[in-house]
């Protein structure tokens, strides 16, 4: 690629521009990573994700044994980050937390991103009284207070993990439809979206190749910011004995049981929700790299 | 040239566009044809339908609120306005492509120039990635674009206008297309370029056999490439001949005046009043929805007669193969 000389003769077939998907992935990973503020926030990604993996293995105590003699213990040692009015290890509580907490909010994340954006580019692109159904549909359910849909779901559904991920999408697609329809509605009066028509493209691929990609920056941040919000909306189901049921801990049932002893035994909150913190400055940056990267019009300067 | 079969020929062909101030006839009833290795310049002002009636060969109005509603486009014994969606797919970017008149927003921003060009070869003609690879970094080298083999991995925003126009020509021109439409394809470029550009697309057009036809409202435009010209006014075809009998006897009152309206260097050297106005043709387009019966250009013709405002001109011959629509008659 580096040096071409440029002459008129055909180039034989094999030394051609043409490359497999897999090296030019390697290659922009590896272009990704050059920046050090993406090499932070991926780092502290994979560090969290696989704090959450090991935690069988890293945890000190298993996350359920009560304990009331050594209840509300400050940290220190053998529990490092103190203990809860039970008696149960924070540190245990926090890794085996970051399963459930990590798992619901990727999950809902994804689950939200994927029904919504295709909710909303169907709605978008094809317009007309399609766009209206939807939409209708969308404003239904967004007036309608998040949190009460999602309790009343998990009361119907019973409250499993399974349940808790599909209450909290449902607010999740209607933000995802919305914003993805207004960035498809740009997009799509584009000039070389009319190109692609005169191309002869079928409708599908150019939704797929040519307006989604373009609509993708908005999207991603909404991600991020979400998987976030996921997490804390989790702790209402949870502070409302909707959420992840008692003794399966989540970040955001375990900063919302801590409430009531934050003046004498602040970690008991204070920890999970550090986790949660440093969960988001990492999804947020992460999101924003991603987004600078995939748009070739300046990835590299941030 | 003209004995030839034409490969293209819209037949009385009439796009409307349903609006609440009434229905736009944005394309009234306008026949023309091409040849292949033929040049068509379709002239008119800004609103008078030109870029409307090649959007409408391809079916590319929107509908609603626009719709074919007359004529046919014939091409390859099949009647463009009547196939199903799926042929008339097969035909864009195949047999039939177009250019636009923005380069700078045509491409894709998020897509690389190499697969740009590709797409369409692995859609219409089968080809495998690495084989449409190939053929786009051909495509470059045709259009003149240096260092093929590095832009084929290169952004839009990396190149400027004028690459991007001959870009636009690679995509159009990658699947050897029998008609070419280039809507105001240098509109939007430097003057310079806008030669190189013209003299490109003439270039491939030798060497392909392609039938082009060039819309624009530039008349330079027309000198320099036009074989055959149709000027249009508010929808309908106004007058049409071969290039040099248009600007040698032009046959209609608006061809004139876009004629007189044009700025002339020659002005300097001949020491004339450097202060003079430009002419210019009084008026503007008429609302497309509220025409009048008669003439549409008679409230802004200096020839108006009363007949003018009652009856709608004749499309006729004025002399051989050359057609105009005016009640008088202009003499050379």
């Amino acid at each position: 690629m580096t040096d071409t000389t440029h002459t008129q003769i055909p180039m034989p077939s094999d030394d051609s521009g043409y490359r497999s998907g897999w090296s030019l992935f390697a290659e922009s990973s590896n272009k990704f990573l050059e920046l050090k503020l993406n090499k932070f926030s991926f780092g502290l990604t994979m560090f969290l994700i696989v704090l959450a993996i090991l935690a069988p293995w890293i945890a000190p105590f298993p996350y359920d044994v009560v304990d009331p003699a050594r209840g509300l213990s400050a940290p220190g040692w053998p529990h490092l980050m103190g203990t809860d009015q039970a008696g149960r290890d924070i540190f245990s509580r926090v890794l085996y937390g970051a399963q459930t907490s990590l798992s619901i909010g990727l999950v809902t994340v994804l689950f939200g991103l994927v029904t919504g954006v295709s909710l909303g580019a169907i709605s978008g692109y094809v317009g007309g009284w399609v766009d209206e159904v939807i939409m209708r549909l969308v404003e239904i359910f967004m007036s309608v207070p998040g949190i009460v849909m999602a309790l009343a779901l998990v009361s119907i559904l019973g409250p499993s993990v399974p349940s808790i991920i599909l209450a909290l999408s449902i607010r999740r697609i209607t933000q995802f439809s919305r914003v993805a329809r207004g960035s498809v509605l740009s997009v799509k009066s584009q000039d070389y979206v009319t190109a692609c028509h005169a191309l002869g493209m079928s409708n599908a691929r150019i939704v797929f190749a040519h307006v989604l990609p373009n609509c993708i920056g908005p999207i991603i941040v909404l991600a991020s910011v979400l998987l976030g919000n996921v997490i804390l909306t989790e702790s209402t189901l949870s502070f409302l004995g909707m959420g992840i049921q008692e003794p399966t801990p989540s970040w955001g049932g375990m900063i919302a049981k801590g409430n009531e002893f934050l003046t004498f035994a602040p970690w008991i909150s204070l920890f999970p929700g550090g986790f949660l913190f440093l969960t988001m400055i990492a999804f947020n940056l992460l999101g924003d790299g991603v987004r600078d990267h995939l748009d070739p019009r300046g990835g590299s300067v941030v | 040239m003209d004995a030839q079969a034409p490969v293209l020929e819209l037949k009385n062909l009439e796009t409307h566009f349903e609006t609440r101030d009434g229905t736009v006839r944005a394309v009234d009833g306008v026949s023309y044809s091409v040849g292949a290795g033929e040049t068509l310049a379709v002239v008119g002002e800004s609103g008078c339908g030109k870029s409307v009636l090649s959007l409408s060969i391809l079916r590319l109005i929107p509908n609603p609120p626009g719709k074919i509603v007359g004529g046919s486009v014939m091409f390859g014994g099949e009647d463009l306005t009547q196939v199903s969606e799926e042929r008339i797919r097969v035909i864009r970017g195949n047999k039939i492509s177009m250019i636009f008149q923005e380069p700078m927003t045509s491409l894709n921003p998020m897509m690389t120039i190499g697969k740009q060009i590709s797409e369409p070869l692995t859609q219409h003609m089968g080809l495998s990635k690495k084989q449409a690879t190939n053929r786009a970094q051909e495509m470059l080298d045709l259009v003149q674009i240096p260092d093929s083999k590095k832009w084929l991995g290169g952004y839009p925003h990396e190149m400027s206008g004028g690459m991007r126009q001959r870009v636009m020509i690679a995509i159009a021109l990658a699947c050897d297309p029998k008609v070419l439409i280039a809507d105001e394809p240098t509109t939007a470029l430097d003057v310079t370029i806008q030669a190189q550009i013209l003299l490109l697309i003439r270039n491939l057009q030798k060497k392909m056999g392609t039938a082009v036809i060039m819309v624009t409202h530039d008349l330079g435009v027309v000198a320099e490439v036009a074989d055959r010209v149709v000027v249009m006014y508010a929808g309908r075809k106004v007058e049409e001949a071969n290039v040099k009998d248009l600007f040698a006897n032009p046959q209609h009152p608006y061809t004139i005046g876009l004629m007189t309206a044009i700025p002339r260097l020659d002005k300097i050297t001949n020491g004339d009043d450097l202060n003079e106005r430009l002419t210019e043709i009084p008026g503007v387009v008429l609302p497309l929805y509220d025409l009048p019966v008669g003439c549409a250009f008679a409230d802004r013709c200096s020839f108006t007669t009363d007949k003018c405002r009652t009856d709608k001109p004749v499309f006729e011959e004025k002399s051989p193969s050359h057609w105009a629509a005016c009640w008088q008659e202009m003499s050379s």
